[in-house]
């Protein structure tokens, strides 16, 4: 993708990132979408996408639904142009770990624990 | 100084599967997002009778002309956006050649039915429309792997 590789430390919590993932590739995804594609619970995702949301990374919006009958309407998760340099540069950060470059500590912005904090949370 | 620099290799190592853990998460899902990224079984169908009327038109006089045509295709990929529930904006180079070779086929078959008219040959003007109609269906397949291409390597 071309970006500064940036550790952040929002975005790195395992499902926070793959929220992002999604997001990323796509202009505007339902929350419904999201929960089903991460086999996640309301109550979790809702956590992690108010945490992105709070940091500026993604927004929210409520619309009506064509597919329902009922009155509920569809939540739509939007990433935000700092969430896509965020995660473009996290990403590029993680390639360049996997190419055993190694990244400077103090640019990453996360210690080295808190990044195999993710393979005991999957 | 030796087993320090073990250590360090080690480290790198650890965190270099873990980093490609999570590159490979990534991607898994990007293949699950796929499947909610469809296409309403409708849309190629309607864009290509729009289509096929506008080349038909100066056969037919339907009234279908070039504001109507894009009138009407654009009704229908607002239509198709309301009822998708992944929303996908960027066409990415294939996709805008995929239009791009879309609107030059309809464009070569508006020419055809006109020399066909001009030729007194009015029921010959079927195989230009019918043409178009089979173009769309086609390149809207086209583009609809290209889309999903594109998501898969995360574009």
């Amino acid at each position: 993708m071309g970006a500064e590789p940036r550790f952040n430390e929002v975005i790195h919590a395992p499902l926070r990132l793959r929220i992002c993932g999604l997001l990323r590739v796509a202009d505007e995804i339902d929350f419904a979408v999201l929960r089903e594609a991460l086999v996640v619970s309301d109550v979790n995702l809702s956590k992690h996408l108010k945490a992105l949301v709070e940091a500026g990374l993604v927004t929210t919006t409520k619309s009506a639904s064509t597919g329902r009958t009922d009155l509920r309407r569809v939540t739509w998760c939007k990433l935000t142009g700092d969430g896509r340099n965020a995660f473009d540069a996290h990403v590029e950060a993680l390639r360049l770990i996997t190419a055993g470059a190694g990244l400077d500590p103090q640019l990453n912005g996360l210690a080295q624990p808190q990044i195999d904090k993710f393979d005991r949370r999957r | 100084m030796e087993s320090e620099r073990d250590s360090d290799e080690n480290d790198t190592r650890v965190s270099s599967t873990t980093a490609s853990g999570v590159l490979d998460t990534l991607n898994n899902d990007r293949d699950v997002l796929v499947s909610f990224v469809t296409t309403p079984p409708w849309l190629y169908p309607a864009l290509g009778v729009i289509l096929a009327l506008f080349v038909a038109s100066p056969a037919i006089g339907s009234g279908v002309g070039p504001s109507f045509a894009v009138v009407a295709v654009l009704a229908l990929l607002f239509a198709s956006r309301v009822t998708s529930r992944v929303r996908r904006v960027r066409l990415g180079w294939r996709g805008m050649f995929v239009v791009a070779g879309l609107v030059a086929v309809v464009l070569v078959m508006l020419s055809t039915s006109l020399g066909l008219l001009a030729l007194k040959l009015n029921w010959w003007t079927i195989a230009p429309v019918a043409a178009t109609f089979a173009a769309t269906l086609a390149f809207g397949r086209l583009f609809d792997r290209f889309q999903v291409q594109d998501i898969r390597r995360g574009r």
